[in-house]
Order: structure tokens, then C-alpha cells, then sequence
């Protein structure tokens, strides 16, 4: 099957006036600012296949926003070859449009003076939705996302959560090809992320879709992606499984142990070296509670076995690496 | 999509954002005594005028009210279908066309459509009833109420058309506030008054490049005598035309410039 | 409270204004163009005696002057911050409301000022000393009075910013004041030349004390001797606005409910 999403050599770049700090580098601003390009974008290349799931990670100012803004039709790319459901994105904006679903959980953008329910209606005119469709596309989003009370109310009234949770509803009508989900549980509280993740899933499972998502709660990305694609400084750092990003960079294992009673000074001593020939580490010491570190599965079943033989163990309890904690190490390396 | 089906989706938002709008009664009031408190001040200052001088250009105060009629109807008929178009330099500098630009639709006409303001109404009637009293005491024949519509909207179109072409440049100069809507907004109060009171210059640029006098000058030319009324059928509707056809490129070539915001 | 906070919000707005070059020049050009279009019109209209004529023009150069300089748009920043919800955060900060806005309407006029007296300066050639003050008196007067009518048109602005804490809507209210401030408050005409009915409106409200007074007193159009009365009459009605402006705002904030979430 071809491919959703191409991207070769993607770029963009901003052009910003540059000026200095302060009330008077602002007045010297207006004599004379200098332009500088500031690249968001440099040189991206992957592609997507169909009914793929998607994560788009990166810190802030990695160039998530933008090459989605690209993908999209929003903005037009600096240089490169992208192909989103074989349309150029810029060029036939409104074609692809009827095709991808969008949401930005930045600035959810429902039309503001109109209630939730003539938007549902208006969209549905909007992009022809077939009446089966949208019955079911419908149903299962006010379903889902609990919107029966929102619908009657202007957008303008609703919260910023309750708006996210409507443009969520709103984006998949129509039940799109491909979908961009921009920070989409972004200001959603516990409840409401899980529903929306529930939505997504239902979606992926039901019509085959594509998803490519970019969050800072890296949770909507275990739940729903197979995919990870790591960006930083406009660049790509990581393209492959969810299952291999773990294996990739998580290979730590944890083992937490909590002691009957507190060891005498020599038994930890002891456990201590035994534990650190063996090629773990102990992270933490507190009360009867410690922390190993170990950096190989195999490694794990030994070092339990110490920790066993040292005393009574109340407790006994093992950690992967959580998928943030990962992101974090990464960036702090580069 | 063809253009019918845009047409009506169009005028499905329209229709869903004002009886929105509606609903909100202290707004409605307030627009009302806004817009009309403002040609009441206008009217002041033309009253100021004219107890200087009572023929101003060779214009009689009933003949300057056809001016005033036609600027302010001109201009309800704008705000009432056209207002969001104030809105783009906020738009820009927030980023806010992202979503639209994801709806499968031609940008402009449905941004144009989805926020009328109420006090258009207040201008609408201002404006009926500054030309219909400057038309009573003129005693101009009936025809001239079938006319009007056919002015209103090439008026209106060509009023928006001009501030299509200021949205469109916000799009290069990024200022929260769009000063520059206010360049055009001073030509438009200028224009209500007799052109040919100001210089040459003024004349051509208000006629031509930014043609509001074809809003009221032409059509209350024919109206008193003093153009005929074949040219002042006909080159509004060019006017609009041509207008319509500039804005439309120049905005389509702006969004190009459009940066989004954030990261 | 110290005075700090007001000054480091002055200098921020003041740095706000800066920030949008093209803007900058752009808002320079539309009120160009404003005036221009008043002294094009009155070019045409004027009747009165020749030997008035300068200071005719005189007057509708410092009148513009001193109108733009006290543009203060309160209902466009209040405005959009009530209807945006972003208001709570301003009334959390541990400063007076009123006296915040006050630091950055400051920071407006100052910022005006320096454009009102480009204008100036564009009309010296055309109308030489008719643009002068009458005396040094009456240029100190002029001055002080200029300073009464900021506050005048602050606390003025400030009452009718309050139709916007009950009514979310920005234009009506905007709209009032603007069309009630170009129609009394001497900008368009001095209001000697304006018709016995809306003179005598004009004389009866607080608008013409934002233009009118200064600009007279600065040129010499009132004799001294009643220059006193006249600033007096400036302080009462800012006082007095005021008042009216922090008790509507008491009455406000009791029964406010912040937009949105």
C-alpha cells in the first residue's frame, strides 16, 4: 500500500528581526533591526505508512508544531519533498483537508461563536459525511468524551478543557484517512484523558486510520502508538518501535526491596559490595527501602537473589524504566 | 468543492454565529447606541461644518446626508456579514488561522461570515433613515429605493474588499492591532463629505485606488443631477468587481506568509 | 505599595509599543492622514475673517496634538482582557486596578506625546507663529492644564470601562465614549465656532476639558484672568470623575464573574 506520509529532506525556517534587550534596544529596533533565519526545521526525512500510529516527540522548539503545521497545509515549506496522502499539503490544502482530521490542544479552535452542536452539524455539511458515518462517528464521540451537556453551549462559555474535549469530537467526524493530534490532552484532567485516549484507539481499530500525534504526556503515546519518532533541534534522533525505543534506551531495570527490619551497618556493606561486582548499582538507601539499578534483564534474577539471601524481605518489587524518564536521559546526554 | 456547496455552508455558519450573537440582548443594546451614537457625532461635526458655511463643495445639507446614508449603510451592511475581517491582524499575531486553514473550504469567505457584529444594525438603521430624510427633502422620485439596495451592496463589497487588502498585509506587518485598518477607516470618514472639496490628489486616490467614492459620491452625484445615472449604475458594480477580484488574490498570497505561533 | 510596580508596568508598555516596528510607523500614518483630512475639510469650509485664519489652523493643529497625544484605548486593553477571562489575573496582582492602568495609560500619552509634537512640527512652516503660546503664562498654564486633562480623560475612560466589567462587550461602550468625546470635546472645532445647541451641550460635560481647555489656554484664546477658573473646573471634574470611578468599580467587583474557565 502506498504511503500516508513522505517526507524528504523536509525544511522551514523562520525569519525573525532580531533587537536587543530593554526600552532602548527597542528603540533602536525601530532605526535598524538586523533579520536573522531561524531554523525550526532541517533537513527531515521519513515516511509514514498507512494505518501506522505515530509518536512525535521532542522538547520544546524541536520542531514538533512545525513539521506538523507543514504536514497539514498550514504552512508552506521552506525546501523539500512531503507528500501527505499522495497531495502536496500547501498546494492542495483543502483537498487533503477533507481527507485528515486535525486537532491542536494549544489553541483548541472550534468556531467561536457558535454552539458545539451547530458545529458538529456544519461540519458535517462541510466534509459530505456519509449519514451512517456520521451516526457513528457521533455517537461515539459525545459517547466517549461525555459531551451531552456541552452541546448546547457556546464555545465561547466552555472551559478549555471542555472546548479540547469538543475539537477532539469535532476533528474525527468525519472519520478521517489521517489524523494530527497536536498536544491533544493538553489541559484534559485524568478522567478526560483517558476518554480521549479511548477515542483515538476506537477510531484507529474502526476505520484503520493513521495517526500521528505529538504530547508531553508521553502516556497518550504508549497507549496509542506502535511508532515513536524523536526530534530535536529541528532534526531526526530516533525513528523506529515503540518496543525498540525501550530496548534501545531503556536496557535499565529496577528492583526496589523493602526489609523486614534495617540491616546492620556490615550485612548492607556487604550486600552493597556483592551487588556491585555482580555490575548493579544501588541507587538509594532509605529506611529498610532499597534501589538497584540493573542494566540487564539477566542481571535482575542474580541480583534478587542476594537481596534475598541478606535478610527478610517484606516487599519485593521491579520497575522498567518509565518512557519519560527516557526522553529526559536522552536530552541530557545531547 | 464547487462554489454553491461553499455558498451554503457559508451562510450556515452565518446564520448559526448570529442568532448566537443574538442571544446576547446588553450587546445588541449597547452596539445599537454605540453605532448610532457615532453618527450622531458625525452629524455634529458636518452641523459644525455647515454653520460655517452652509454650501460645502456646492452641497446643500440634504444632498451631504445622501453622502452620510450611503457611507453608514455601506458600512452596517460590512459589519453585519463581514466583520471578522477587523479581526485578522489578531488572528496572525496568535496564530489562530491554524484551524481554519485545516477545514476543508476556501479560507476567506467562511472567516469573512463567522463573527457579524450586532452594531451593525445600529449603522443600518442610522443610515436608512440619514438617506431617506435627506431624500424626503430632496423629493426624489420613487426609483430611488430600487437603487439603493444595488448601491448598498456594491458599497459594501467594495468597503470590504479594501479592508480585505489591509488583512492581507497584516500578514507581513505583524502588529497586534492593525493600525493600519485605521489609514483606510480615516479615508472612509473623509469621503462622506462632497470630494470635490478636497484636492486633486485626493479625488483620483479616493475615486481610483481606493475608489469610496463610488460607496456614495457617484451614486448621490447621479442622484442630484450632477453625473448621470447610467455611470453611477454601472461603475460601482465595476468597482466591486475589480475590488473583490484584488482583495481575494492579495489575501490567498498573504496567508503564503503566514507563520503560526509557537514552536 | 510601592511605586516601583507602576513604574516597571510603565516602562514594560512603553517597551510593548516599540516592539511592533512596521506597526509603529503604520498607526504614525493613520492619524497623519485623520488630521490631514480635518485641516482639508476646514481649508475648504472656513469663512470666518482672514486675519483668524492662522490661529484658526493654529488651534486645529494643537487641538489634534493634545487629542492624540491622550488617546488612551483603555476600553481595547480592559476590554479584551475581561472578554478573554485574563482579567482575574490582573486583579490578583497586589496593586490598585485603577492606578495599574493609570501607569500604563502614562506610558501611552508619553509615547504620543512625542508623535503629537512630530505633527507639530510638520505644521510650523505652513502657520509659524500662530503656533506659538501667547505668553510664557500661558504656555505653563497650557501645560498644567494638559496635565489635568490626562487625568480628566483617564478617569473618564475609567467610568466607561465599566459598562465593559457588565456587559463583555467592548464596542458599544468604546463606541459611546469615542462618538461623544469627537462630537463635544473641541478636536474637530473650537467650541466658540460650534452651533448655540451642542455648545451649549459641549459646555455642560467633562469632554471639552480634555481638548479644548488646554489647547485654548495654550494659545492664548482665554485671557488669563479666567485661566484659573478654567483649571479648577478641570480638577473638580477630575476629582469627581474619579470618585464615580472607583465606586462603580467597588459595585463591580462585588458582583463579578470572570468569563470563561
Amino acid at each position: 500500500m502506498e504511503d500516508a506520509i513522505v517526507v524528504k529532506d523536509l525544511r522551514k525556517s523562520y525569519f525573525r528581526r532580531s533587537r536587543e534587550a530593554g526600552l532602548w534596544g527597542a528603540i533602536k529596533a525601530l532605526i535598524h533591526s538586523p533579520k536573522v533565519e531561524v531554523p525550526a526545521v532541517k533537513s527531515l526525512s521519513f515516511s509514514i505508512r498507512r494505518g501506522e500510529t505515530v509518536g512525535l516527540i521532542g522538547e520544546n522548539g524541536a520542531g514538533k508544531s512545525t513539521t506538523i503545521k507543514m504536514l497539514t497545509g498550514i504552512l508552506d515549506p521552506s525546501g523539500g519533498v512531503l507528500r501527505v496522502l499522495g497531495l502536496e499539503p500547501w498546494r492542495q490544502r483543502q483537498q487533503l483537508a477533507r481527507r485528515i482530521g486535525v486537532v491542536f490542544g494549544q489553541r483548541p479552535q472550534l468556531l467561536w461563536d457558535i454552539p458545539v452542536r451547530e458545529t458538529f452539524t456544519l461540519l458535517r455539511d462541510m466534509y459530505d459525511v456519509p449519514a451512517a458515518v456520521y451516526a457513528k462517528t457521533s455517537e461515539t464521540a459525545r459517547h466517549l468524551l461525555d459531551l451531552d451537556d456541552l452541546l448546547k453551549v457556546p464555545v465561547r462559555q466552555l472551559s478549555l478543557g471542555q472546548r479540547m474535549r469538543c475539537d477532539l469530537a469535532a476533528a474525527v467526524l468525519h472519520a478521517p484517512d489521517l489524523i494530527f493530534l497536536d498536544e491533544p490532552t493538553i489541559g484534559l484532567d485524568v478522567v478526560a484523558k483517558r476518554q480521549a485516549r479511548e477515542l483515538i484507539k476506537w477510531l484507529c481499530r474502526e476505520f484503520g486510520t493513521t495517526l500521528v500525534l505529538t504530547t508531553h504526556d508521553l502516556k497518550d503515546i504508549t497507549e496509542t502508538c506502535r511508532r515513536v519518532i524523536l526530534l530535536d533541534k529541528g532534526g531526526l534522533l530516533f525513528d523506529g518501535s515503540l518496543k525498540g525505543f525501550e530496548k534501545h534506551f531503556a536496557k535499565d531495570r529496577r528492583l526496589i526491596a523493602d526489609f523486614a527490619s534495617t540491616l546492620t551497618a556490615p550485612k548492607r556493606r556487604r550486600l552493597e559490595t556483592s551487588l556491585k561486582r555482580l555490575g548493579c548499582q544501588v541507587l538509594a538507601w532509605k529506611g529498610g527501602r532499597l534501589t538497584v539499578s540493573a542494566p540487564r534483564q539477566s542481571l535482575l534474577a542474580q541480583a534478587t537473589r542476594l537481596v534475598l539471601l541478606a535478610g527478610e524481605v517484606e516487599d519485593l518489587n521491579f520497575e522498567r524504566t518509565e518512557i519519560e524518564q527516557i526522553v529526559h536521559q536522552i536530552y541530557a546526554k545531547a | 468543492m464547487g462554489w454553491r456547496k461553499e455558498l451554503s455552508i457559508c451562510f450556515k455558519a452565518f446564520n448559526a454565529a448570529l442568532q448566537t450573537k443574538l442571544e446576547y440582548r446588553a450587546d445588541f443594546v449597547l452596539g445599537l447606541t454605540g453605532a448610532i451614537g457615532f453618527q450622531a457625532a458625525s452629524l455634529g461635526m458636518l452641523s459644525v461644518l455647515l454653520h460655517s458655511t452652509e454650501l460645502l463643495g456646492g452641497w446643500r445639507g440634504p444632498e451631504i446626508l445622501l453622502l452620510f446614508g450611503l457611507t453608514a449603510l455601506t458600512q452596517g451592511l460590512s459589519e453585519l456579514f463581514f466583520n471578522h475581517i477587523w479581526y485578522v491582524p489578531l488572528y496572525v499575531v496568535r496564530g489562530q488561522f491554524d484551524r481554519l486553514l485545516t477545514y476543508p473550504v476556501s479560507t476567506l469567505p467562511f472567516f469573512l461570515v463567522t463573527s457579524p457584529e450586532l452594531h451593525a444594525f445600529g449603522n443600518l438603521i442610522a443610515g436608512l433613515t440619514l438617506f431617506s430624510v435627506g431624500a424626503i427633502k430632496l423629493g426624489l422620485p420613487w426609483t430611488v429605493w430600487a437603487l439603493l439596495p444595488w448601491w448598498a451592496v456594491c458599497g459594501c463589497l467594495i468597503h470590504t474588499a479594501v479592508l480585505t487588502l489591509c488583512g492581507a498585509l497584516s500578514f507581513k506587518i505583524v502588529g497586534s492591532y492593525g493600525q493600519h485598518y485605521w489609514v483606510s477607516n480615516a479615508l472612509l470618514q473623509a469621503s462622506r463629505y462632497p470630494l470635490n472639496i478636497y484636492p486633486r490628489f485626493m479625488q483620483g486616490l479616493l475615486l481610483v485606488l481606493l475608489p469610496f467614492g463610488l460607496i456614495n459620491y457617484v451614486p448621490a452625484s447621479a442622484l442630484t443631477q450632477r453625473l448621470p445615472l447610467a455611470l453611477a449604475i454601472i461603475a460601482p458594480a465595476l468597482a466591486a468587481a475589480l475590488c473583490v477580484s484584488v482583495a481575494w488574490t492579495a489575501f490567498n498570497h498573504g496567508l503564503r506568509y503566514y507563520e503560526s505561533s509557537g514552536s | 505599595m510601592s511605586t516601583r510596580a507602576y513604574v516597571s508596568f510603565f516602562k514594560k508598555s512603553l517597551q510593548a509599543h516599540l516592539a511592533y516596528g512596521g506597526a509603529f510607523f503604520v498607526s504614525l500614518l493613520a492619524n497623519a492622514v485623520g488630521f490631514a483630512l480635518i485641516l482639508l475639510v476646514w481649508r475648504h469650509a472656513w469663512r470666518g475673517p482672514e486675519e483668524q485664519r492662522a490661529s484658526f489652523f493654529a488651534y486645529l493643529t494643537i487641538a489634534f496634538a493634545v487629542n492624540f497625544s491622550l488617546n488612551l484605548f483603555l476600553e481595547r486593553s480592559i476590554g479584551e482582557r475581561i472578554r478573554e477571562g485574563l482579567i482575574a489575573t490582573d486583579l490578583v496582582k497586589p496593586v490598585d486596578f485603577q492606578r495599574l492602568y493609570m501607569a500604563q495609560s502614562l506610558s501611552d500619552m508619553l509615547f504620543q506625546v512625542f508623535l503629537a509634537l512630530a505633527a507639530v512640527a510638520v505644521a510650523v512652516p505652513f502657520l509659524g507663529t500662530a503656533l506659538a503660546p501667547a505668553s510664557w503664562a500661558h504656555a505653563g498654564y497650557g501645560l498644567i492644564s494638559l496635565g489635568l486633562a490626562f487625568f480628566v480623560q483617564y478617569f473618564l475612560c475609567f467610568v466607561f470601562v465599566q459598562g465593559i466589567f457588565i456587559t463583555y462587550q467592548n464596542y458599544g461602550v468604546f463606541a459611546t465614549r469615542l462618538a461623544l468625546h469627537q462630537a463635544l470635546s473641541g478636536t474637530f472645532a473650537p467650541i466658540e465656532s460650534y452651533p448655540p445647541t451642542l455648545r451649549a451641550v459641549a459646555e455642560w460635560l467633562p469632554f471639552q476639558h480634555v481638548v479644548y481647555t488646554p489647547t485654548s489656554i495654550f494659545l492664548g484664546r482665554v485671557p488669563l484672568e479666567r485661566v484659573s477658573t478654567l483649571l479648577l473646573h478641570q480638577a473638580l471634574w477630575a476629582v469627581a470623575l474619579y470618585a464615580l470611578g472607583r465606586w462603580i468599580f467597588s459595585l463591580v467587583l462585588r458582583q463579578m464573574t470572570v468569563q470563561g474557565g
